[in-house]
């Protein structure tokens, strides 16, 4: 695994705007950096990453059969007790899903280790399954990268198939697709889902979440009064489970992307579990909730809130005293504790391995890139290849 | 291989991206009947003719068409197919199904029957709003791959509406004179149709976003991760 310059390419910035890619700089900054790349051998893919992807993914299925029906554990996930009928419903049924991204820290050699399952809404799918892609077909034609080369990314042919198979159950019927106002990035993204979606031959329409409504007997309707039966939201579970519609989910004929089920899995307190249902799981850090008196065994260790995006409230302890600790909202609903395991250096960056899945399989990875150990939304993204 | 094996950069374009547009339009022929056809429920008569004019100027995207049979009642349709009673029986209520689910909605029933006539309206059996009755049942087989499928249909005894005489879909298609027991369905006409209803209030989602983004200023990344 290595870090190869690479001089960018001159009309990027065209093409981005020719094809809709409008988050390329955030606040001012560089987000899409492709002044370098990472280079990957396909025994690191294959062996390290893509295979361990599917185990980690089977481990955290293991850990929501185990969570749902049991209160103790619901009530440990912070999950409102309205909803434990609905979830378990939603698991009992195998609602299905459409993907998931699980973040690595890996550094070439060695078990990737699991820092946490982003399950419920995943972003950077667009610049992986499509950007990303678009970058090594020009290098390889303009011969900066070798012809041979490839990529381990067939997210968006996956994503694409994915469609295809949920349409099977949903003949005829609209996808609504969903994320808040005033948000260039999670727009992007749902926009590039849509893509997928209608070359699966499905007929989508937008909706913001805050312009959803409800009917008089319950049900979801969007801006023109339509039932909404098939919605993709690109807004977390936990928020909508303590907000005004809330009390609706599960109770309508509203069928979720990601689904309900889902909220077990992009909860921080699926770690602590999967040490207790794993021990010593090579690909998994020792975790515990907060308060656990295993917890004084780690000399070093991260203390993440059960929720939180973006790296919010997270705090580094090193010989048991805060070194690091990142700011924000999140924190109220408790917190859990992580052994620390810091991210591979490459250069002054601290690397993140984001590694999809759709439909249980995996289908690619994406890069970011920090100059802080704590990966957050400032973070740039870089492209991979695979050498053969 | 392991990335994607090809993509079609054509429809992944935004920009001048005017066959990837066509093909939202015409993926979207049906929800912008429904934007056009719903307008009406906020009783302004005038933009009926606006969901006919629209439906009209759709009409390209589909060019597959069949002659179908419109049927006032179960006995009409048993007439006209002998033999066929329990199919024009499950006919019918799949179509009064449909109706519910489709049809235009009025939040009062002087709105309903300024458009479709004195006592040819009823409430809603859940919502309790109002609908126009159903005049008859169109079935269709060709169109839906040789599966038969079946669409409310509602006509007009309102001298003031522009679909007064006619046959007209849920969508607010007009198909001509009721007189006639046949119409030309065009294959988009057997989709499944979005349900129609009346929204009671919104905004209930979306305040844990304004509350958290307070909190970190303006953003644009949002609320993915």
């Amino acid at each position: 695994m290595l870090r190869m310059p690479i001089p960018e390419r001159s009309h990027w910035r065209q093409q981005a705007s020719e094809y809709g890619f409008n988050f390329h700089t955030m606040y001012g900054e560089p987000y899409w950096d492709e002044s370098a790349y990472y280079q990957f051998t396909l025994k690191q893919i294959e062996e390290d990453i893509e295979d361990p992807t599917e185990e980690i993914h089977q481990m955290c299925l293991a850990v929501v059969d185990r969570v749902v029906g049991n209160d103790e554990l619901l009530r440990k996930f912070q999950i409102p007790p309205s909803y434990w009928q609905s979830i378990s419903d939603s698991w009992g049924r195998k609602d299905p899903s459409l993907y998931s991204r699980i973040d690595l820290a890996y550094d070439g050699q060695g078990p990737a280790k699991l820092y946490e399952n982003n399950a419920d809404t995943p972003t950077s799918v667009y610049e992986t399954g499509f950007w990303q892609w678009l970058w090594l077909a020009d290098n390889a034609r303009s011969g900066h990268i070798s012809r041979n080369a490839d990529q381990f990314n067939s997210l968006q042919d996956k994503l694409v198939e994915r469609f295809h198979f949920l349409a099977q159950t949903h003949f005829n019927e609209t996808l609504h697709f969903a994320c808040c106002k005033d948000t260039e990035e999670d727009f992007g993204t749902v926009e590039y889902l849509k893509d997928c979606a209608v070359q699966a031959g499905i007929t989508c329409k937008f909706v913001y979440i805050e312009d959803i409504g409800r009917t008089q007997s319950g049900e979801f309707t969007d801006k023109d009064d339509v039932i909404v039966t098939w919605i993709f939201k690109l807004y977390p579970w936990e928020f909508m489970m303590h907000e005004e519609f809330g009390p609706l989910i599960g109770k309508n004929e509203t069928c979720w992307l990601e689904p309900l089920w889902k909220s077990i899995l992009s909860n921080k307190a699926l770690l602590p579990l999967l040490w207790e249902l794993f021990p010593n799981h090579p690909n998994l850090l020792p975790a515990y909730f907060e308060g656990d008196a295993r917890v004084n065994d780690l000399k070093d260790y991260v203390k993440k809130p059960i929720f939180s995006r973006e790296g919010a409230n997270i705090s580094v302890f090193r010989n048991g005293k805060c070194t690091r600790e990142v700011p924000g909202p999140y924190g109220k609903e408790g917190y859990i504790i992580q052994a620390y395991h810091p991210l591979p250096q490459f250069g002054d960056n601290y690397t993140l391995i984001g590694s999809w899945l759709v439909n249980d399989k995996p289908a690619g990875i994406s890069m970011r890139e920090d100059k802080s150990l704590v990966t957050q939304d400032m973070s740039r993204y870089l492209p991979h290849i695979i050498q053969y | 291989m392991k990335r994607s094996k090809s993509i079609n950069l054509e429809t992944m374009r935004k920009s001048d991206a005017l066959c990837d547009t066509n093909l939202d339009t015409c993926r979207n022929v049906e929800n912008h009947d429904k934007v056009e056809s719903h307008k009406k429920v906020s009783a302004t008569r005038s933009s009926l003719s606006v969901a006919v004019v629209a439906t009209f100027s759709m009409a390209g995207c589909s060019s597959d068409s069949e002659e179908a049979a419109v049927y006032r009642s179960v006995e009409d349709c048993k007439d006209s197919n002998p033999g066929q009673a329990e199919a024009c029986q499950i006919a019918y209520e799949n179509a009064e199904k449909e109706a519910e689910r489709t049809a235009p909605k009025y939040n009062s029933q002087r709105d309903c029957e300024d458009e479709f006539g004195y006592d040819r309206c009823r409430r809603h059996s859940s919502s309790g709003v109002f609908m126009p009755m159903m005049a008859g049942y169109m079935i269709g087989s060709m169109l839906n791959g040789g599966r038969y499928s079946y669409n409310p249909m509602f006509t007009s005894y309102s001298r003031h509406s522009p679909y007064y005489g006619n046959w007209v879909g849920a969508g607010g298609r007009d198909y001509g004179s009721r007189y006639n027991s046949s119409v030309r369905a065009r294959s988009g006409d057997f989709q499944k149709k979005p349900t129609v209803t009346k929204t009671m209030s919104r905004g209930g989602f979306g305040s844990r976003a304004a509350a958290a983004s307070s909190w970190s200023g303006s953003r644009s990344s949002g609320w993915g991760g």
